[in-house]
C-alpha cells in the first residue's frame, strides 16, 4: 500500500466536501428550491461536513499523539519495553517510526550502558581486588625497600669497615713485606755466618784432632814413667820389708844383749845404731814411699785426666762433628729458609698488589653500596608513594564501583523488555 | 840401771824385763785352739817351742780383742822355765831405767808371771 500523506488526506476531504456541496447545491438547484435556501443549505452541509471530517481527522491525530505521548510518558518513567501500533501510512508513521527507533536505540543503548556497568562492576570488582594486591603489594614492596635500605645501609657500613679492615691488613701487608725483607736480609747474614761458623768448627775439629794426636804421644812417656815408679814402688816395699826385718834384727840383737850382760854392751851399741839406722830406713823408706805414692797419685791423675781429656776431646770432636753436621744442615736449612723468605717476599708483594687491587674493588664497592643506599631510599621513597597513590586509587576505584552500582540502580529502573 | 822392753797395750804403755823376752817375731803362722775366751789368740811354733799367745790389752785390761793380723809382731817371753807370747799394739823397743826400781810414771812395769796368773784367772 503506498504511502498517503495527511496533506493529501485533507485534500482529498476538503475535495470531498466541495464535492458533497456541489451536490447538494445541484441536488436543491435540481429541486427548485429558493437561493438562499441553498446557500444556506450548503453552508450548513458545509458546516456539518467540515465539522464531522475535522472531527475525524482530529480524532485521528489526537489518539496517535496521545499514544506517542503515553510511549514518551512510559519512557520517561523507565519503561521501553512497549511498542506504537503503527495505524495509517503517513507523516504520523514517520514520526512513531523515528520515535520507535529511538527508542529501540535507547533501548539498545541502555542495555549497552546496563552491560557496560556490569562489566565496570566487574571490572571495579576485580580492580579492586587488584588494588588491595596492588597495596599489599606496595606495603611488601614498602617493607622491602625498607629492609632493603636497613640491609643496604648495613652493607654500606660492612662496606666501609671492610674497606678499613682491607686498609688495616694493606699497611699490615706492606709492614710485613717490609719485615720479610729485612729477615731476607738477615737470613742472607745468618747464611754467610753459618758458613763461617761451619768453617771455624772444621778448623777447630782439625785443631781438636792434633791436640788428640799430641796428647795421644803424651801418654805414652807417662805409661812408662807409671811403670817405672810402680817398680820403685815394690822396691821401696822391698827396702821397707828390709828395714823391718832390719829393725826386728836389731831389737832381738839388743834384747839378746842386754841378757848378755856386761859383755854384750858393745854388741848392744851396734844393735841400737843397727836399729836406728833401719829406723832411719824405714822412715826414709816410708817418706819415699809417700813421695812415690803421690807421685802415682799425681800421675793417675795425669793418666786419668789425659783419658779424661781424651774422652773429652773424643766428645768434643763427636760434638764438633755434630755440630760442623749442625752447621752443614743449619746452611742447608738457612738456604732453605732464604728461598722460602723470599718466595714468601715475592708472594707477600704479589698479595699486596692483589690487596691494593681488592682495596680498589672494595672502595668502588662502597661507591656502589652508597649509591645502592641513595636508590633505596629513594625506592622506598617511591613504594611509600606507590602505596599512598595506590590508597587513593582505590578509594578511586572505591568511588568508581559506587558509581557503578548506583549506575546499575538507575539502568534496573528501565524495562526493556524481552528482546533486550 | 835396768832394761825393759816397753810396749803398748790398749793405750798403755807396759814394760817387761828385758831378761825376761826370748824373742820379737813376725809373720809367724799363729793356730787358733778352740774353745778358748777371747785373749787366747792360739798357740805359735818357733824354734822347737810352742809358746801360748794372748792379747796384751785383752788379758791386761780386759779390753776387746782388737784380732790378730799377720804382720804384728809378736813378743815371746821365758822366765823361768816357763813361756808366753804376747800381742801388743805396738812394740816400743828397749828403754833404761834405774835399779832402784823407779821408773817412768807413764810406763808399767809388770811380770811376765803376773801376766800368766791374770790369764788363768780370767780363763777361771
Amino acid at each position: 500500500m503506498g504511502k498517503t500523506s495527511i496533506k493529501n488526506k485533507l485534500i482529498l476531504s476538503f475535495l470531498t466536501l466541495v464535492l458533497l456541496i456541489i451536490l447538494v447545491v445541484g441536488l436543491l438547484s435540481h429541486l427548485g428550491r429558493d437561493f438562499f435556501l441553498i446557500q444556506a443549505v450548503s453552508v450548513l452541509t458545509a458546516m456539518i461536513g467540515g465539522a464531522v471530517v475535522g472531527s475525524i481527522f482530529s480524532n485521528s491525530f489526537v489518539s496517535r499523539i496521545r499514544a506517542l505521548s503515553e510511549a514518551a510518558g512510559e519512557i520517561s518513567r523507565g519503561d521501553l519495553s512497549k511498542n506504537l501500533p503503527v495505524v495509517s501510512d503517513d507523516e504520523f508513521k514517520d514520526l512513531e517510526e523515528v520515535f520507535e527507533t529511538m527508542v529501540g536505540q535507547l533501548r539498545k543503548m541502555i542495555y549497552d550502558l546496563r552491560k557496560v556497568a556490569g562489566q565496570i562492576l566487574e571490572t571495579n570488582g576485580k580492580l579492586t581486588s587488584l588494588m588491595k594486591d596492588v597495596l599489599l603489594n606496595s606495603q611488601r614492596i614498602d617493607a622491602s625497600a625498607r629492609a632493603i635500605a636497613e640491609s643496604s645501609e648495613a652493607q654500606s657500613l660492612i662496606v666501609q669497615k671492610t674497606a678499613v679492615r682491607v686498609d688495616e691488613a694493606l699497611r699490615g701487608m706492606e709492614d710485613m713485606a717490609r719485615w720479610t725483607e729485612t729477615t731476607v736480609a738477615r737470613i742472607g747474614e745468618a747464611e754467610k755466618r753459618s758458613e763461617s761458623g761451619e768453617a771455624n768448627a772444621r778448623r777447630i775439629m782439625n785443631h781438636l784432632g792434633e791436640v788428640l794426636d799430641r796428647m795421644a804421644g803424651y801418654s805414652g812417656p807417662i805409661s812408662r814413667l807409671s811403670e817405672k815408679v810402680e817398680k820403685i814402688r815394690l822396691v821401696i816395699g822391698v827396702m821397707e820389708d828390709i828395714a823391718q826385718k832390719t829393725d826386728l834384727l836389731a831389737l832381738n840383737a839388743s834384747i839378746e844383749a842386754s841378757r848378755a850382760g856386761q859383755s854384750g854392751r858393745g854388741f848392744a851399741l851396734v844393735a841400737d845404731e843397727i836399729r836406728h839406722m833401719a829406723e832411719n830406713s824405714k822412715s826414709s823408706s816410708q817418706e819415699i814411699g809417700a813421695i812415690v805414692e803421690d807421685l802415682m797419685e799425681d800421675n793417675r791423675s795425669v793418666v786419668e785426666a789425659l783419658a779424661g781429656s781424651r774422652d773429652g776431646i773424643s766428645r768434643g770432636r763427636e760434638i764438633l762433628a755434630g755440630i760442623v753436621s749442625a752447621f752443614s744442615g743449619m746452611l742447608s736449612d738457612v738456604k732453605e729458609i732464604f728461598g722460602q723468605a723470599e718466595r714468601i717476599e715475592d708472594v707477600t708483594s704479589a698479595q699486596m698488589l692483589q690487596l691494593r687491587e681488592v682495596m680498589k674493588q672494595v672502595r668502588e664497592l662502597s661507591r656502589l653500596a652508597h649509591e645502592n643506599f641513595v636508590s633505596t631510599q629513594k625506592t622506598m621513597l617511591a613504594a611509600g608513594n606507590q602505596k599512598e597513590e595506590a590508597k587513593k586509587m582505590a578509594s578511586a576505584v572505591s568511588a568508581l564501583n559506587v558509581l557503578s552500582e548506583k549506575m546499575i540502580e538507575s539502568h534496573s529502573r528501565f524495562r526493556l523488555g524481552e528482546d533486550a | 840401771m835396768k832394761e825393759i822392753f816397753a810396749f803398748l797395750a790398749s793405750g798403755h804403755m807396759v814394760g817387761v824385763e828385758a831378761s825376761d823376752v826370748y824373742r820379737v817375731v813376725d809373720n809367724c803362722e799363729i793356730t787358733p785352739v778352740p774353745l778358748m775366751p777371747p785373749f787366747y789368740v792360739g798357740i805359735v811354733y818357733y824354734r822347737g817351742e810352742l809358746f801360748d799367745v794372748l792379747d796384751a790389752g785383752s788379758v791386761l785390761y780386759s779390753t776387746r780383742p782388737r784380732g790378730f793380723q799377720g804382720n804384728r809382731r809378736i813378743v815371746l817371753l821365758k822366765w823361768k822355765g816357763r813361756s808366753l807370747a804376747l800381742i801388743p799394739d805396738a812394740v816400743k823397743g828397749l828403754l833404761q831405767y834405774a835399779a832402784s826400781g823407779e821408773c817412768d810414771e807413764t810406763i808399767q812395769l809388770i811380770h811376765p808371771e803376773s801376766i800368766r796368773e791374770r790369764a788363768l784367772e780370767l780363763y777361771g
